[in-house]
């Protein structure tokens, strides 16, 4: 079992493509927990915020993150069940 | 602010000598009659040609002699150069047309001023032609009120003849019943010293009348009617072909460098013809009486022979100045050099660049952002703002509310100068280069084109907006232009933004994703514009058609904004960022973003 999964890593590692995959993997491993991050410290200051301009403003904000994670999300999925399939 | 104390010293003076004569009122009301009818003439011949002036020219741009019979008809039929000296300086600034060809019409057009003393002379004074005039009038009416585009065109001469006719009349009639109270003949003089005197009047005369055939036929009435002498009335012509350049002068102050130069090639060419006839006055008016006795004119027919001196000194002229025409058009070219607007180059697209695929991205990508910023001048300029206030902290609202006054920016213009030129040269640099590199800068230079392509959008965006922007500013309703003030506050605060992007004051953890709350922050200001604008018809406060004109605004805004924050994106974002191709596949999409608006609670 551990030698098919050296193996496995190996093959990983000499194929370009599926490094690139793992890169990107990674990556947006970590944009996501950054944007999350953020998503918090907005719904926070949203939560504390007395002006009705600001407010709206940040409200925006809190869709639009949530919008981009939801799709970066979807992407993530794509890059980990290509490499199932 | 000449021609405001101009306008009002005519005022004055006019006012004065209504006051003094009723002859001199009829006199008066002949020329602007006249020149009404002129007027009519110009629109009529406008609706009616439907651009086979254009084809015409277009065709006859290879020979010199088309060129001048071009003139000479065009102007005859019209009875006034000035329509078709617009149309030369437009073909000229696109590139159709050179100057020394330009040149060419606008003599033959001289030519054909000098058909209108002919048709007086010959037919104006010898018949009563105001019995013609009454009847074309009608008709003329009748037409105009058509719905056809054509029967309208073919009104509009006619009432155009029409007034001709009657302004002759009255100028004729004023000039008879002066002879009761004033001879103005009493005053006339002899020699050179009258002749220069004369030629004097006529130049002013010219330039109070902006036109040299209305003064034209003013001449050859009062000279019909006893009122000058034969000997003054040549001098008189001779200062009208002077004073027309003036007029033509005064319009080209506001014109551009080619209408510049073809207003000086006018002057040249009226000033030498003037001086030639003023030197040379005893040996024309000799040719002028061989001519007359051999056409069978009358010894005395004075009006008809002031005609042939008026064409023979200009064809005189326009022969002596043939040979001239290339010369004449280098030296203008050369004299009268566009400093203050030069047309921009390109700062960084060298060919040598082109060698090194990173260099040339590099070039093009510093190039797109020197053009950015001739935008940013353009789309200021439009707006009535400035960089100086625009690029700081003040509050937007407050900066468009200091400037109201919109100016009369020619974006045409600075679109010529400050875009086009650089414009095409990137198109053209990339085209160079694109295909021969591997895929990464290839593609690097696909985005840089495709920024390029949308700014070239925002301009044109910029150029639908300026329409009704001008229109607001002149506008009482406060609340049109208080939604016009708006639409001013979003774009310069957008550019606002992202000159704090391109200066990298504002540092994004992820540049292209923050772009997203951006552009969608633009679709709720669009959205809100448009509830703005609902409220504001159906409270009567804006009528439908503001209101209309409003929304394919808001729309122009939308596209212009979006344009220029996708060009930011290629242009001003680091793509070297470690996260930037995952940011690529998150980023939202229009229609997702339209979603995020709509679901966001108000």
């Amino acid at each position: 079992m551990n030698k098919i999964k050296l193996l496995s890593k190996l093959q990983s590692f000499f194929d370009a493509d599926e490094r690139k995959r793992l890169q990107s993997v990674d990556e947006i491993k970590d944009v996501l927990g950054k944007l999350k991050t953020k998503l918090e410290h907005s719904k926070k200051s949203y939560s504390l915020c007395t002006n009705e301009a600001f407010k709206k403003a940040l409200l925006l904000e809190i869709d639009v993150i949530t919008a981009q994670i939801e799709k970066g999300e979807r992407y993530l999925q794509e890059l980990v069940t290509k490499n199932d399939t | 602010m000449i021609r405001n104390s101009f306008l009002a010293l005519t005022v004055l003076l006019l006012s004065y000598g209504f006051w003094l004569s009723a002859d001199f009122k009829a006199i008066v009301a002949g020329i602007s009659i006249f020149l009404f009818g002129m007027m009519s003439l110009q629109q009529g011949f406008k609706s009616f040609t439907g651009g086979v002036l254009e084809k015409v020219l277009k065709a006859i741009t290879n020979s010199l002699v088309k060129r001048l019979c071009f003139g000479i008809v065009t102007t005859t039929m019209m009875q006034s150069s000035s329509l078709l000296s617009v149309l030369v300086i437009s073909f000229i600034s696109a590139g159709l047309l050179d100057l020394a060809a330009g040149i060419g019409i606008i003599f033959g057009a001289n030519l054909g001023t000098t058909t209108g003393a002919w048709l007086v002379a010959g037919f104006g004074l010898k018949v009563k032609i105001s019995a013609y005039a009454m009847p074309i009038l009608v008709f003329g009416v009748l037409f105009i009120i058509q719905k056809s585009k054509n029967l309208q065109g073919l009104g509009y001469i006619l009432t155009g003849i029409g007034f001709l006719f009657l302004g002759i009349h009255y100028m004729k009639e004023g000039f008879d019943a002066f002879k009761a109270t004033i001879t103005l003949s009493d005053y006339a003089m002899t020699g050179f010293q009258g002749l220069i005197i004369f030629a004097a009047l006529g130049v002013a005369i010219t330039v109070i009348i902006q036109s040299s055939g209305a003064a034209m036929v003013l001449i050859i009435t009062a000279l019909a009617a006893g009122q000058i002498s034969y000997e003054n009335s040549l001098a008189l012509a001779i200062g009208t072909n002077i004073g027309t350049t003036m007029t033509a002068i005064l319009g080209s102050l506001s014109a551009n460098i080619k209408g510049k130069r073809l207003a000086g090639a006018h002057l040249v060419f009226n000033l030498f013809t003037s001086i030639v006839a003023i030197i040379f006055l005893s040996q024309f008016v000799w040719a002028v009486d061989w001519f007359c006795d051999l056409v069978n004119i009358a010894a005395d027919d004075y009006t008809l022979k002031l005609a042939t001196f008026h064409t023979l000194f200009n064809v005189v002229g326009i022969v002596l100045m043939l040979p001239f025409v290339n010369p004449l058009a280098r030296l203008l070219e050369r004299l009268l050099v566009d400093k203050a607007g030069a047309v921009d180059k390109p700062n960084f697209l060298e060919d040598s660049a082109l060698e090194y695929p990173d260099t040339a991205v590099e070039a093009v990508r510093s190039e797109t952002e020197h053009l950015y910023d001739n935008v940013v001048h353009i789309i200021l300029k439009t707006m009535g703002l400035h960089r100086r206030d625009v690029f700081t902290d003040q509050p937007m609202s407050g900066i468009v509310e200091q400037y109201q006054k919109l100016p009369d920016y020619d974006l045409d213009d600075a679109y010529q100068r400050n875009f086009k030129g650089i414009y095409s040269a990137i198109i053209h640099f990339i085209s160079q280069a694109r295909f021969t590199w591997e895929m990464e800068q290839s593609g690097r230079l696909y985005w840089l084109r495709e920024a390029n392509l949308k700014l070239a959008e925002s301009l044109k965006g910029v150029k639908h907006l300026q329409k009704n922007l001008q229109k607001s500013n002149a506008s009482q309703n406060t609340y049109l232009k208080q939604e016009y003030d708006n639409v001013r506050c979003q774009i310069s605060s957008l550019l606002r933004e992202i000159e704090l992007f391109k200066n990298e004051k504002t540092v994004s953890e992820f540049p292209l994703l923050s772009q997203d709350m951006l552009k969608a922050q633009l679709k709720e200001q669009n959205q809100q514009m448009m509830e703005n604008i609902e409220v504001l018809i159906r409270e009567n406060k804006i009528s439908a058609e503001m209101g209309t004109s409003l929304m394919n605004d808001s729309a122009y805004v939308y596209d212009i904004q979006s344009n220029l924050i996708s060009m930011a994106a290629t242009v001003f974002i680091n793509q070297s960022t470690v996260s930037i191709d995952v940011e690529r596949e998150m980023v939202l999409s229009d229609s997702e973003l339209s979603e995020v608006v709509e679901s966001s609670p108000e």
